[in-house]
This record gives C-alpha cells, structure tokens and sequence, in this order.
C-alpha cells in the first residue's frame, strides 16, 4: 500500500522529511505536492487518496521545469561578439515534450547547452528545476547535471570500451553510485524500455545508428532524469529510424513523466513535438504547441 | 575504485599496441635498473669482502701518523705495547667485535741466491690472523695452510713475486731488513706458500709469523704496526668506529693528541672510490629510470587525452565529477606502470636466478671475478615504487586537464 501510494506521489511528503529526495529535486513539484497532500487526513477513504493523486499528478506535471527571462549569451569568435542567444523569455512546464527549431546557428544548442548548464549565459535569468543554474560553479554544476539531467547526442557519443548495457550503467556507476544489485535491475529494466535487451552484451561499434541512439536514450533516462536534453539526436538518423528514436522519445516521456527538450532542424521531425519554440539568429521567434499536439487537443 | 580500475584497463586494452611499447619501455628501464643494481651490488659485496676478509678487516688501529707514511712503513711509528695493550683490552670489551688481529708490517729485500727483490711482509699471529681474516685461507693458492696460517721460519709469498722470482713452495730464500736502528739483519726461511693478489694495499703482501718478524728486525717489545678488527656487521662500522675511539680517547701522545688513529676499510682502501663511483652510476641509472617513465607515461596519457575529448566531454556532460575524471586517467597511468613493473620484475629476477645457476666470470685487472648477483627485496620493492611514483606524477597534468576540460569544447572536438 504504501509503495503504491509512494509511486503516486501521495507520500511523497515522506521523502522530503527523510531527506531522500535527490539532491537537487525539482522543488516547485516539492511544493505543489504538499499544498495538495498537507490538508490530508492521517486515514483517507480511497476516493479521496485517488483525487489527491490527480491532483498531484496534474500538479507535477504542470510545474514549471525551465524559466528562462531575458536569456542571453554572447561568446567571442577571434575578434568578432556573437550573440547567440538575444533576450529569450520562456518557460517549460513539466513533462513536455519540446523542441527548439531553427536553421543552424540559431542558438539552439547553445540555448540547450545553458540549460544542461554546459554554459554560462552571459546575461539574464534561468532557472532550471527551480534552481538558478547561473551561480553554478563547475563541480556543483556536474552534480546537477548528474542528479537531474540527462542528456542524448546527435553522435550517439557512448563509450566505445563499453558494451550497450554498461554504457546504460555508467551514470549510475561512476556519477550516482548505486548499489550493483539495484543498478542491475535498472539497466535490465532501460534494456526493455528501449527494445534492447538482447543487444546488451554488444559494444557500440557492433551496434547500428539507431541501436546506439536507443542506448543514448536509456543512459540518459537511467538515473531517474527529471528532463533530458537532446541535441539533434536524429540527425545521424534515416527518416524511419529518427521516427522510431522520437516515438520512442515520447514513450519514454508518458511512461516515466520525465520532461524531453530536444533540437532538431528537420521539419519531420519538428511535427512530433509537442511544443515548439522557433528560434532565428538567436530570438525566439515563435512558440506555441505543435501540429501533432493541436490536432490530439482537437480530437479530445 | 574497482569501477575505474576496469574502465582503465579496458582503454589500456583498446589502445593495446601503444599500450604494449610503452610497457615494454618501462620493462626495459625496470630490468637494465635491477640488473644493474643486483650486478653492481654483488660485485661491490664481492670486492668489499675480499678486502675486509682477506686483507684489512673492517677496521684498523694504527699510531697516529703510521697511515700517513705507510708506503715507507715507519718501524718508529709503531703501537707500543701500552697502547696495544689498552687496544686490546678496548676491542674485548666490544660485542660487535668478532676478531682482531695485531700486524707487525716491514719492508725487506728478498733473495733467492740468484737474484734480489723488495717485499712487504706482516708479521701475524697465525690464528689471530686466520680468525680476523677468513678468506685469506682461501687466497693460498700453492702450499698448504693445514698446520697453522704461517709456520715460524716459513713465509707465504705473493703470486707476482713467487713467479717472478722463479720461487716455489719448499724453496729456501733470504729476507734482509733494515732494523730501527739503521742496521740491517738477515735470515732464511722457507716458502710455505704462494697468495694470489688481491686489488689494494696489502694485496701484494707476504705473511710470516711476528716473533721471526721481531727477531728479524731485532725488537727488543712487543710492538704492532696495526691492528686489523673484523666486526659481525659491516653495518655497524661507523658505530663500532667511535665506540673505540671513545674507548682510546684517554691515550694522548705528548702534543695531547689521540695517540691512535682508527680508520675504516674505506679510509685506507682505494676500492672504496670505486664502489662511490658504482654508487653514482646505480643513481645515474635510477634517474635515467626515472625519465623512461615519466617521458613515456606522459607521452601516452596526454595522447590518451587528446583522442578521448569528446569521450570526455560527453562523460562530463552526464555528470562525472572531475575528480573521477582525474582519478580514471592517473589509474590508466599507474595500471601502466604496473604493468611494466611487474613483468619487469620478474624478467629480471628470472635473469638473476639464471646468473646464479650458470655464472659469470670476468677479469678485474689479474683477478678473475665470479659474478653471482642477488638483490635484497627492499631494493626490488623500492625501484617498483619509484616507477608507480613517477607513472603517477606522469600522469597528473594530462588527467588534470582531462578533468578540467570544458565539456562543450570537448563535445565539439572534431
């Protein structure tokens, strides 16, 4: 009962109290998960436990995960100032699926890569996971990244000496350090999630494009992510295989609530999200929800 | 640890040819550092001992002033029985003295009826002389020492003089010295046995008893040129020294100076130059050791780390702290090192037991040397330490800036 109440959230006040909450957890759905929980009676009669869950779910969900006001970052080219990123205000919400398009040299990576916090902006606020990620110094900034963050590369970028299994394994065993017993039952679990189980004993040069992209996704996903980051990760993909990547994406995304912002300039592709932010010559041009999510708000 | 240790030894394992040479350019360095030291080593022991053990003990007693003209062997700078006595008595008091042996030294011409040659003799007292030296025995290379190291009217000559002169074993020859008071005085004796030369002063000595040495030079008193000490363990020679000085320090000349001097076999022996200089050389190696490694390691990692910036880059990206970033680069080093520091190791032990089962003889100047190395397992472990150091050292400053590379950069390396 009382796991079950755990996974909905309706305990979740307990891990706060018990301090077991990740380092660096999202403290906006901290808050709304007790404005909901609190007024709680010690003994709940179910219907009343199932509208809390809702409550909480919708609360999660719709919390604010990226905030970003008037963002900017200029970097220097030799002797030229390039302002890659001018003044971006937005904010995304929890469990979206998002992208941020434009044609190359946006500022769409480099808008990724602040909120991965790779880089500093050079004016501005962000705020990612309710933590401002601007005063970040190098080694709280990879703990963050370690803790929250999850990332996936257009070039896959898994380590070559490691099979597909262990590369899924490496954040929980070299950044998170979880108990072998543990991290074998969450890799085994990823290897499912993404249809590579009977692939786990293979090392990325034995795998195709696609096998590789999968294994990215569950090593981003493996150490409980609360967003991932995705920088053009079809882009070394066929049409059908960067389809199958995004779905895949998106799955991943309902089953595990997690929040999904990727980059991609491949107009197919773009359709997929759910929510998309348009950039040029780095200013947010556009934003709004996509094609595919107006059409499924229409249907419902 | 044990998570880095094989992600370590997997890009070792990826890398595996340069893995290979850099390895075998440690196992190189690893085997000529611990040859040398086990050749050099046992060549020294060998030469120190035959010295200490055959010729001058590991300490010596002289009157003040006698080392300084030894070359003339002045019979007015003798130890009177006195000072013998007190030396005596100084020595039996000492437990690191295992033997000491009281020389009357003199120069003399000898004779075999056709011709006429110089010789430096010590008078001895056989036994003493045999206790204090134990290898001497063995440097007897015709006669028989059976019935006492020199019998009264025989002498032991030296090897160079025996065929010099054409004289051998039962052969009679004439000994004429020069006595303190200008005159000279002259006797037979009978060979009783030829020594083979050993490298030093006193290598080319003869032997014959101390009273025909007293009677020869017409000594009225129990004098001694010197006293030759052999203590337990060389490694307390320089605690063994001043101890006896201490002891001695009450006997003073007319001037108020100590009237003895005690030197070590080092002070008197030109040898001891030759083993400082082996000494020099065993460092220079050691050093030379210490730049294989270094170059090497750090020739490797910092190529290490230049192929792997995106794999850096995107381990930095997902959260690797930097500290672990620098620890799996500096246990590429070390397991590298490792590595060639234990098949080295092994390499030459393994050389070393060979020259022990089939050995290796070579000439040192008329002596032929019987090489038997050995190296004591501190030395082993030392020089295995010294290259794990230094590996790591090596290894810091790539893996310092592996660890501190900015993972955008290092994400966008082509």
């Amino acid at each position: 009962m009382y796991r079950s109440l755990a996974a909905t959230g309706v305990v979740t006040w307990r891990y706060k109290s018990r301090a077991l909450a990740p380092r660096h957890a999202c403290k906006g759905a901290i808050a709304a998960r007790l404005i909901y929980i609190k007024p709680r009676p010690r003994v709940l009669p179910y219907s009343v436990v199932v509208r809390v869950t809702i409550l909480h779910w919708r609360a999660a969900i719709m919390s604010i995960v990226v905030k970003a006001e008037a963002l900017d970052k200029t970097y220097q080219a030799g002797e030229v100032a390039v302002r890659a990123v001018r003044g971006a205000n937005f904010t995304i919400e929890g469990g979206a699926f998002v992208a941020f398009v434009g044609p190359s040299g946006s500022g769409k990576s480099t808008l990724l890569n602040m909120i991965g916090c790779l880089d500093h902006p050079t004016g501005g606020k962000l705020s990612v996971l309710d933590t401002d990620v601007t005063t970040l110094d190098r080694r709280a900034a990879a703990e963050f990244r370690g803790a929250n963050l999850g990332f996936i590369f257009q070039d896959f970028n898994l380590i070559p000496v490691l099979s597909a299994a262990e590369n899924i394994e490496y954040p929980l065993l070299m950044v998170q350090d979880w108990p072998a017993d543990k991290r074998r039952a969450r890799v085994t679990e990823l290897l499912e999630a993404v249809g590579m189980r009977d692939q786990a004993d293979k090392r990325p040069d034995q795998l195709s494009g696609g096998q590789k992209q999968r294994v990215a996704v569950a090593r981003a996903l493996v150490a409980n992510s609360k967003l991932v980051l995705a920088d053009e990760p079809t882009a070394n993909l066929d049409h059908d295989t960067a389809y199958r990547i995004i779905e895949l994406m998106k799955k991943m995304r309902s089953d595990l609530g997690t929040t999904f912002i990727f980059s991609t300039h491949d107009p197919k592709i773009v359709g997929e999200a759910e929510v998309k932010f348009t950039l040029e010559d780095g200013r947010l041009v556009n934003s709004g929800m996509s094609h595919a999510q107006s059409s499924q708000a229409r249907r419902a | 640890m044990l998570k880095v240790l094989k992600l370590a030894a997997r890009n070792l394992a990826r890398y595996w040819r340069r893995t290979l040479l850099t390895s075998g350019l440690i196992v190189l360095g690893v085997v000529a550092v611990l040859l040398f030291v086990a050749v050099s080593g046992s060549f020294n022991a060998l030469m120190i001992g035959q010295i200490t053990d055959s010729m001058m003990g590991h300490l010596q007693v002289h009157r003040k002033g006698y080392v300084a003209s030894i070359e003339n062997l002045p019979l007015n700078l003798n130890m009177r029985p006195k000072m013998v006595e007190e030396t005596e008595r100084a020595l039996q008091a000492m437990d690191q003295v295992v033997a000491y042996s009281p020389r009357l030294k003199l120069g003399a011409m000898f004779s075999n009826f056709t011709e006429t040659t110089s010789i430096r003799l010590n008078g001895v007292v056989p036994e003493r002389e045999m206790a204090a030296m134990p290898a001497l025995r063995d440097r007897v290379v015709q006669g028989s020492v059976d019935g006492g190291l020199v019998e009264r009217g025989k002498l032991l000559i030296p090897e160079l003089l025996a065929r010099g002169m054409k004289v051998k074993v039962g052969d009679t020859v004439v000994l004429v010295a020069t006595n303190l008071d200008g005159s000279v005085n002259g006797r037979t004796f009978v060979v009783q046995g030829v020594l083979a030369d050993v490298t030093g002063p006193s290598g080319r000595d003869g032997y014959l008893h101390i009273d025909d040495a007293r009677q020869l030079l017409r000594m009225t008193e129990a004098e001694v040129s010197e006293i030759a000490v052999r203590l337990k363990d060389l490694g307390g020679l320089a605690q063994a020294k001043a101890q006896l000085e201490q002891a001695l320090a009450d006997l003073r000349n007319p001037q108020g100076q100590p009237a003895l001097d005690i030197h070590t076999w080092s002070q008197l022996s030109p040898f001891a130059n030759i083993a400082r200089m082996i000494d020099l050389l065993d460092l220079f190696i050691r050093v030379m050791l210490v730049g294989i490694v270094l170059i090497s390691v750090m020739n490797v990692m910092i190529m290490a780390v230049y192929e792997r910036i995106r794999e850096i880059g995107t381990i930095a990206a997902i959260g690797t702290p930097p500290a672990r970033i620098l620890s799996l680069f500096v246990t590429e080093g070390l397991l590298l090192a490792l590595i060639g520091t234990a098949i080295g190791m092994a390499v030459s032990l393994a050389v070393v037991y060979a020259l022990n089962l089939w050995p290796v003889s070579f000439a040192f100047g008329r002596q032929v040397i019987v090489l038997v190395p050995s190296i004591a397992a501190s030395e082993v472990l030392l020089i295995g330490g010294i290259v794990l150091v230094v590996a790591v050292a090596a290894s810091l400053q790539p893996a310092w800036k592996a660890a501190r590379m900015d993972p955008i950069t290092a994400l966008r390396h082509v």
